[in-house]
């Protein structure tokens, strides 16, 4: 602490009463100290400063000396001298005491010292106010006082009357501390100025010969003491860090003529505590002008730490000495040669300690103004400082060989022996280029001073200690890292500590902190070179533990895997010489001998080992003799420099109605770098499969990737010659039978046994009945919802037909069919999985028209195509049964050149005859009508026959192609189509068969109407307008009512186009029908219009029995008349009304002659 | 460049340089001592992050974000560690060799502009962003089919030419010629003047 300001005093008189009142004062004075709040305006500063307290030291006149010597504070010298006296009287003031204080001041002024005087009367508590006269002057002594000692306006007097009681009373002395503190302030003013002056002087004669820095810097330096002895510590600071500044100017001036030497080479040097100002005599070694650079500095910067640390600046403290220690460690190395061996290191150690030490002192004083926010600033600048120490002693370690010259410990190169910028080239010595000295701890040096620091001496000597030391340090430095949460520094401590337990081979804790060090690794997202070292560690350690390999391990070996996989091509100062590539080598077989031991399930996701994609995203059959297995061609790279063995690689895929695809092939080697494999599936199914997974196993390690470099689709397409399934329509599909698919197995090129084919419909609405399926192959057995066949030979065929129940949506039926099987004399199962649909309408429609005739019935066929297919047909028949009692005569043959288009129909033409002999019996009698058709898209697929033609025909418009072969049989860009090989052979063509039960109508009434003129002269003219008589005449047939004779009363009704004719009066009418009977009936027709007019239609209806004619009721209600008009085609023609002509005609005769013409006239026009 | 000649000026020496990406991951890792060095640079390089977080907690208020020059981070094993962070939060730690002398804030600052800029030229390649599995196709194709399936392929992962600062590979750097010889053109001009 600096020394308290020093004020004189000295009384008067000396003896008599009063003397006790001046102890008074005296005594009530020394209470009042430390005086507080000075302020100080200084002419030199901006701003006003502020002295919080000072120290006062009271001392009588005669005890202060003479300043010593020139370069000390200003403080040292009494700044105010007290002059107490006390006097009441004007007479003795006259005769004695103005001359005693005449004598006091010339006394003073004889010190040359820079002072204030201060002239304390001390009155006595008995005293009266004394006041002050009508001028405002002081009156008695006082006032006579100041008119004899002030000098211009300073006011050098000042009284205290003293309190009645307790002379240390505050509220009697504020006057005179008041005046008290002017006078030292003002008094230090005009010191520091004087001082100030000084030193500008001294600096300004810088660049002479013969100066010295030493003694201008003490004179500087005592500004700082003087600033520091009032407590003004930022004043202090500067001064120190202009004196710094000018050192460093005068630095790269080079003007260092005074300074002899760097210095460090004292005994103690290296562990002195530097924060000590006292370490070293500095003042004298200075005013000796025998400082050594490295003396000097280490003062500078401990009287800046000290004056910091008083201000509570104490991260400033810690970055600054960070700084500072470094710059200096490197000034030193230049050196290096001159100092003790690992002086550098030691010194560095001991600072960084020692700085660390106080200020963590510092950090606990209480703070002046409650300011503690910088302390967690500092515990970063604290916790770095802990680790440049430790580094010290890792260098030291390394150098002594108790540490490995290897990461983590390697010290680094390149800095250490470049030498530029020397400022010292006597005292370099082309020494200071001894890096590698340094770290194979060269003997030829040990002339060198000795170190000092026991800790590192000790250390140096013994492994033991040594590390203990480390350890002790490195756990520090964490610890204060980990304070202030600096979570990516200690990292690196964390390395050290792993490195030190696999190099003493302590197993467990190496592992431990391996471990842990490699998941901060993973976390922070540190480099992976150090992931590398973490995970080399790790392993090892784990291996000489012989721990069991478990999932902990598999992580780790995996993790480590990943990094060597990633850090392939990248350069790190791990990759040593070829030997230790080796040994990478080694650790690698021996992880992956690991994985393959490891009995814990575990997957890796998107490792880094390998980098999987597709060569082709075309899955395709194996080979020729293997068309049913599937394959996809995948790359994979491996990313590791050895080769090694997988178990397993497998793709798996999702299929949307295969479900799970895997791919996967046998184990194998892997090589460095890119390998091309096949991986195959027994599972067989054909569109696009998407990856779901990747996967690569190695013992119970699963590598699974999500994504391939390329695409994760493939395109699976079966062989031609890989067995096949299809859902087909039957071939023969009969209308009035249980609707049935089917399926349709074919073994292709491969030799099948144990088959099993199962069927689901994809509809709710269809269900197939897979117990009830029937087929002709005998090997066929059933179950309730599979099939089984035993076996099947080479290209053998096998349809199962499969009734089903329902209609699906759109009549297309989509079905999953899952077929397993075994290849004789392979024991793999193979299943294939496809879904198919099958349309299960009717590719044509059939419309039937019957005309009834008495003896026979004629039918007429329309079949027309769904409007979208086209068909050829190969031949319409309509059978009838032997006990049908029907003949049918077909009028229309069709051969196979027939084709049924959208737009093009066929009619057929039937005659159906009843035979006599069943005549009566016929009723409900059912003919088939059956139509072999063929699909031309069939028909074309089978001239066909290649695969990859009928697949490129597919992928064209159907319309583009199908019209123009159904016309030409000829496909544009497809010569095969008409070429001679596969021309059409009809009996090579997909027939199909549709049958089509056709009723043989029965409760036919027939009635055959005609409506004949009553006249059959064909002559007479029949005219528009003019009414024509006609007989309508029935004839009634039984023949297909199925019965033979029976009374029906029958109505009829004309129904005539009312453009072509008018009836005229009866137009209905009713008859009672019998058969063979005739019944005429006379009606009237008018013509409407001129021209050939057909008759008009005639309907018959069967009257409905009267309700008391019950007992038939039952029997005729199923009768239907049909009626047909025997002469329909007959055409009337009908000529066009005569005009009304008017004619003159001369009376010849008087009376009837004219009468008659006119008569004529008018029937004409009638 | 004799020092002598240009005194008073101090030459700098870079020992390191690191580049990191906003989450702290090596992006770049230069040594100019040595390849040895390296690992002991990155070390230290990351260690500075933690001071670079803490200054730029320290220095920036809610109105007044942090400079990007954040300056001397920390002295350790005779070199300096200055930290800089881009816009796009992009941290560069810069080492220096000590000198016994002040090193003033603009030189540095003026070296990581120019590293600066290197990175953001050599992070422009709109080429870089393309995934691996990215081949170029022959234009002209002989079957027409296939050509047309290839190119209805879509880039994997859909982050074509994204160049968010965490999407920088640090392959991206290292392969980059330009960005290397930048790199190592600074490294040589200041080499402490040997």
């Amino acid at each position: 602490m600096p020394r308290p300001i020093v004020l004189t005093y000295t009384v008067h008189p000396t003896q008599g009463p009063q003397r006790e009142y001046l102890t008074d004062a005296l005594t009530g004075m020394q209470a009042q100290l430390p005086l507080r709040n000075l302020h100080w305006k200084s002419p030199t500063r901006t701003a006003l400063r502020t002295i919080q307290e000072v120290d006062v030291q009271l001392m009588e006149l005669g005890e202060v000396g003479p300043p010593r010597e020139v370069g000390g504070s200003v403080l040292e010298g009494a700044l105010v001298n007290l002059c107490f006296i006390a006097c009441d009287d004007a007479e003795i003031y006259k005769n004695s005491t103005r001359s005693f204080i005449r004598d006091w001041l010339s006394l003073l002024s004889a010190r040359r010292n820079v002072h204030a005087p201060l002239i304390i009367l001390v009155n006595p508590p008995s005293a009266k106010d004394t006041g002050k006269n009508v001028f405002g002057r002081d009156k008695g002594i006082l006032g006579k006082l100041k008119s004899d000692f002030n000098v211009g306006k300073r006011d050098r007097c000042v009284q205290i009357n003293l309190p009645s009681g307790n002379v240390a009373d505050p509220a009697a002395w504020p006057e005179v501390i008041n005046r008290l503190k002017e006078s030292i302030v003002s008094a230090f003013d005009s010191a520091i100025l004087e001082r100030e002056e000084e030193v500008k002087r001294g600096e300004a004669q810088r660049m002479t010969v013969g100066w010295n820095f030493c003694t201008w810097f003490l004179l500087k330096e005592s500004l700082a003491h003087s600033f520091e002895g009032v407590n003004l510590h930022e004043d202090a600071l500067i001064v120190y860090e202009e004196l710094d500044a000018t050192f460093l100017q005068i630095l790269k001036e080079q003007n260092l003529s005074w300074f002899g030497k760097l210095g460090a080479t004292g005994p103690q040097d290296d562990s002195l505590p530097i924060l000590d100002v006292r370490a070293k005599p500095y003042k004298e070694m200075l005013q000796s002008s025998s400082i050594s650079i490295f003396d000097f500095r280490v003062y500078v910067f401990a009287r800046q730490a000290v004056l910091l640390g008083r201000l509570g600046r104490i991260t400033e403290v810690a970055k600054r000495g960070q700084w500072f220690v470094a710059s200096l460690s490197r000034r030193l190395r230049e050196s290096e040669g001159d100092l003790a061996e690992h002086f550098i290191e030691s010194w560095t150690f001991t600072a960084c300690m020692d700085i660390v030490a106080r200020c963590d002192e510092w950090s606990r004083v209480d703070r002046p103004n409650g300011d503690y926010s910088g302390l967690i600033a500092y515990e970063s600048a604290r916790s770095e400082l802990l680790d440049i120490a430790r580094v010290q002693v890792e260098r030291i370690g390394v150098s002594a060989g108790h540490l490995p010259s290897a990461y983590p410990f390697l010290a680094p190169t390149g800095l250490a022996s470049q030498s530029d910028d020397v400022l010292f080239e006597s005292s370099d010595n082309g020494l200071s280029d001894d890096d590698d000295d340094e770290q194979t701890g060269d003997d030829g040096q040990s002339d060198r001073a000795r170190l000092s620091n026991q800790q590192l001496v000790d250390a140096m000597g013994d492994v033991k200690k040594f590390r203990n030391l480390y350890l002790g340090m490195t756990k520090k430095a964490m610890s204060a890292y980990e304070a202030c949460g600096k979570v990516n520094s200690v990292v690196r401590l964390k390395a050290d500590m792993a490195a030190l337990a696999l190099h003493t081979e302590e197993w467990r804790t190496a592992y431990d902190l391996s471990r842990a060090l490699a998941k901060d690794c993973a976390d922070l997202l540190i480099w992976e070179p150090i992931a590398k070292f973490a995970l080399e560690g790790a392993l090892q350690a784990h291996r000489n533990l012989k721990l069991a390999k478990d999932e902990e391990w598999a992580n780790i070996a995996t993790a480590y895997l990943r990094v060597r996989a990633s850090s392939k091509e990248g350069v790190s100062a791990l990759d040593g010489p070829a030997g230790q590539e080796a040994d990478m080598g080694s650790e690698i077989q021996l992880i992956l001998g690991g994985l393959k031991e490891i009995e814990v399930e575990h997957t890796v996701h998107d490792h880094k080992l390998f980098d999987l994609s597709l060569v082709s995203n075309q899955a395709s059959a194996m080979n020729k003799d293997r068309p049913d297995i599937s394959m996809i061609s995948m790359a994979i790279s491996s990313n590791i420099d050895e080769p090694f063995d997988v178990d397993d690689i497998r793709f798996v895929y999702e299929h949307a109605t295969a479900g799970i695809v895997t791919y996967n092939t046998l184990a194998t080697t892997l090589f460095p770098g890119y390998t091309q494999l096949d991986l195959s599936s027994e599972r067989s199914c054909e569109g696009v499969l998407n990856l779901s997974e990747a996967q690569i196993w190695i013992g119970q390690t699963c590598f699974s990737y999500a994504h391939l470099a390329n695409d994760s689709q493939v395109i699976a397409r079966r062989h031609p010659d890989a067995p096949s399934v299809s859902l087909q329509m039957p071939r023969t599909i009969s209308l009035d039978a249980e609707p049935s698919v089917v399926l349709h197995i074919s073994a292709g090129a491969c030799e099948m046994e144990h088959v099993v084919i199962s069927i689901v419909s994809l509809h709710d609405e269809m269900a197939f009945d897979v117990s009830r399926l029937s087929s002709s192959n005998s090997n066929v057995s059933v179950s309730d919802t599979a099939a089984g066949i035993t076996s099947l030979a080479k290209g053998e065929d096998v349809e199962l037909a499969i009734p089903y129940r329902g209609t699906p949506p759109s009549e297309t039926a989509h079905a999953r069919i899952v077929m397993r099987y075994k290849r004789a004399g392979s024991d793999v199962s193979m299943t294939y999985i496809d879904a198919s649909s099958v349309f299960v309408g009717l590719p044509l429609t059939v419309n039937v028209q019957d005309f009834f005739r008495k003896e026979s019935l004629i039918s007429h066929f329309t079949i027309a195509s769904d409007g979208r297919e086209y068909l050829r047909v190969k031949s319409v028949d309509l059978r009838a049964g032997e006990d049908s009692g029907v003949d049918v005569e077909q009028a229309i043959k069709v051969d196979t050149s027939t084709v049924v288009t959208p737009e093009q129909h066929l009619s057929c033409l039937f005659k159906i005859r009843q035979r006599e002999a069943s005549r009566s019996k016929n009723v409900g009698s059912v003919l088939r009508l059956i139509i072999e058709y063929c699909n031309i898209e069939e028909e074309v697929e089978a001239r066909l026959k290649g695969v990859k033609a009928v697949r490129a025909l597919k992928r064209r418009n159907r319309q583009s192609w199908l019209p123009m072969y159904a016309a030409e049989e000829r496909i544009e860009g497809l010569p095969e189509i008409s070429s001679a090989e596969t021309a059409i052979k009809p009996e090579a063509l997909p027939w199909r068969t549709l049958e089509i039960p056709v009723d043989v109508p029965s409760r036919r009434l027939l009635v055959i109407a005609r409506l004949a003129a009553p006249t059959s002269a064909a002559s007479e003219m029949i005219y528009e307008g003019r009414a024509l008589s006609m007989t309508l005449s029935f004839r009634t047939s039984f023949t297909w009512a199925g019965r033979s004779s029976g009374r029906q009363r029958l109505v009829f009704d004309i129904v005539p186009n009312p453009d072509d004719w008018i009836v005229l009066g009866r137009k209905k009418g009713f008859w009672d029908a019998e058969p063979e009977k005739e019944e005429r009936h006379e009606i009237t027709l008018i013509p409407m219009r001129p021209g050939p007019l057909l008759l008009p239609t005639v309907t018959t209806a069967i009257l409905p029995a009267s309700p008391s004619d019950s007992a038939n009721r039952g029997n005729d209600e199923q009768l239907l008349c049909e009626t047909y008009l025997e002469n329909a085609a007959e055409v009337v023609r009908v000529l066009p009304a005569k005009k009304t002509v008017r004619v003159m005609i001369p009376l010849i005769n008087a009376g009837g002659g004219m009468v008659e013409q006119r008569r004529e006239e008018w029937g004409m026009v009638v | 460049m004799d020092p002598r000649t240009s005194a008073p000026q101090i030459p700098l020496h870079l020992t390191a340089l690191a580049i990191l990406s906003p989450a702290n991951a090596p992006l770049y890792v230069r040594s100019f001592t040595g390849e040895q060095d390296e690992l002991r640079h990155y070390h230290l390089a990351h260690a500075a992050v933690d001071v670079i977080e803490e200054r730029i907690v320290m220095a920036s208020t809610p109105t007044k974000p942090a400079d990007s020059y954040l300056g001397l981070l920390f002295c350790m094993e005779d070199m300096a560690f200055y930290g800089f962070q881009t816009a796009s939060k992009i941290r560069m730690v810069l080492s220096v060799a000590l000198v016994d002398a002040m090193i003033k804030d603009a030189d540095i600052v003026a070296i990581f502009r120019a590293v600066h800029h290197l990175l953001l030229q050599a992070i422009h390649n709109p080429f870089l962003s393309l995934p691996p599995s990215f081949h170029a196709k022959h234009a002209v194709s002989s079957n027409t089919e296939t050509e047309h399936q290839q190119r209805g392929q879509n880039v994997l992962g859909g982050k074509m030419f994204g160049t968010d600062p965490d999407d920088i590979r640090p392959e991206w750097l290292k392969g980059s010629g330009a960005f290397e010889r930048g790199i190592s053109k600074i490294g040589g001009m200041l080499n402490g003047g040997r």
